[in-house]
């Protein structure tokens, strides 16, 4: 499934996705942006969409992670369980250890 | 009423289609071209249009068109739901589904393209639920094509913040007991819910066992009975 | 800047209709866009698409349901990659409209 990479974290990690609003295609959700949550998985290492949408070849590959957030850590109004969480695939350029 | 494809043909949409092309093994009848039906609208015609340009200018052909629409016929939830009703079935093919989903799919003949494919497990603990907000990203060559409400504006806004509040929509209520997922699927990974096997089925066929596993189940909107 | 695609959070009404048949142009669009890109010819990535899309100007965008937000964003792209203009389409559009008229 993945082939070697330097992956900076491992499941568990406490992680902040960037709080960055940079121009164009991006795949990082604004509710998303300046969250912390845990690293779920390493899910491995693919090209880089902001730069495929350009059409460059978005090389090398960047090592994709699922990071698990607290609902209740998002939304300030959240209706649920506190242990609901929210889900979803962040780059590890976009990760800074929390 | 009579259209004329770019290749001069002309075809009559109010007659049977002679299906005398080849057949290929495994698939249904070929799929016939798609012409431009009567009083249709503005984007109707303009991806005719489309269609007609990009053939004419070489870029793709309509052999290739009709392919990928044969293709595309032969991906539907009754996919997703033999590979549930194995899972159910087959504890170390679950193992290998949940490890790896694009590997185990892969065993059952489902090929997932450039994308991977995770397999998350519905318990009396866990639900599961899959939306993309940013576009509509959805495991389409295990699923087929997703529904209009998975791609719209208010599924894909209101998943991420309300989610019991859209399940209950679907008529699907989660004690708070439960530990509601909700997974954005924003990037290279695909998503299918495991929905969890319903009381009242043990000794039942993979046959029994797909035929109530639905795509809303697979999707983690709606979750299967057995009645 | 939060690109109009990015709805995660905001705002939003009730689910709608459950059970709806795609039309056949829509599932002619979908071909295309799968057989010119990742299915055949390869000629775009599906992030392009997902771009141009993205890139149409926010009011448009808005006006525009998921399938015409598709065939804007498509031509475009195409547009982007020197296989056709707007214009090219426009009058194809007019020339097919011509072509129902007559086969009536």
């Amino acid at each position: 499934m993945s082939e070697a990479v330097n992956a900076k974290f491992a499941p568990g990690d406490r992680v902040r996705i960037a709080n960055s609003n940079p121009p164009g295609h991006r795949r990082v959700p604004v509710y998303a942006r300046g969250r912390e949550g845990t690293i779920e998985r390493f899910c491995g290492a693919f090209p880089n969409p902001e730069e495929l949408a350009y059409g460059f070849d978005g090389l090398p590959k960047r090592p994709l992670y699922r990071v698990r957030m607290r609902q209740i850590d998002i939304w300030p109004d959240y209706k649920g369980s506190d242990k609901d969480t929210l889900e979803l695939e962040i780059y590890e350029h976009w990760l800074r250890k929390a | 009423m009579a259209t004329t494809d770019p290749h001069g043909h002309t075809h009559h949409p109010d007659h049977d289609h002679d299906h005398g092309h080849d057949h290929h093994h495994g698939h249904n009848h070929p799929h016939d071209p798609i012409e431009v039906s009567e009083g249709a609208g503005e984007y109707e015609i303009m991806v005719h249009a489309i269609k007609e340009l990009l053939i004419e200018k070489g870029v793709i052909t309509g052999e290739d068109i009709r392919k990928t629409l044969e293709f595309m016929d032969t991906r539907t939830p009754a996919l997703g739901a033999k590979v549930v009703a194995r899972a159910w079935t087959d504890p170390e093919f679950k193992k290998r589904l949940l490890a790896n989903g694009t590997a185990a799919v892969a065993e059952m003949g489902i090929p997932m393209g450039d994308a991977e494919l995770i397999v998350v497990e519905n318990s009396k603990d866990v639900h599961n639920v899959i939306v993309c907000t940013l576009c509509s990203c959805y495991p389409r060559t295990v699923l087929g094509l997703p529904p209009d409400w998975y791609k719209s504006r208010n599924y894909r806004s209101r998943m991420v913040v309300e989610p019991r509040a859209v399940l209950k929509e679907f008529g699907t209520e989660l004690p708070e007991s439960v530990t509601l997922r909700t997974h954005d699927s924003n990037a290279d990974m695909r998503y299918l819910v495991l929905p969890e096997r319903p009381a009242g089925t043990a000794g039942w066929s993979q046959e029994q066992l797909a035929a109530i596993v639905s795509r809303d189940c697979m999707v983690g909107v709606a979750v299967p009975k057995a009645g | 800047m939060r690109r109009p695609n990015d709805v995660g959070g905001l705002p939003a009404g009730p689910i709608g209709p459950r059970g709806h048949e795609p039309e056949p142009w829509e599932l002619l669009m979908t071909a295309l866009v799968s057989t010119v890109g990742p299915a055949k010819a390869k000629i775009n990535r599906i992030d392009e698409f997902r771009r141009a899309r993205e890139d149409l100007e926010p009011g448009f965008y808005e006006s525009l349901t998921y399938f015409e937000r598709w065939a804007q964003g498509f031509i475009n792209l195409m547009e982007e990659k020197g296989f056709l203009t707007r214009a090219e389409v426009e009058a194809r559009v007019a020339e097919i409209k011509d072509r129902l008229k007559r086969t009536a």
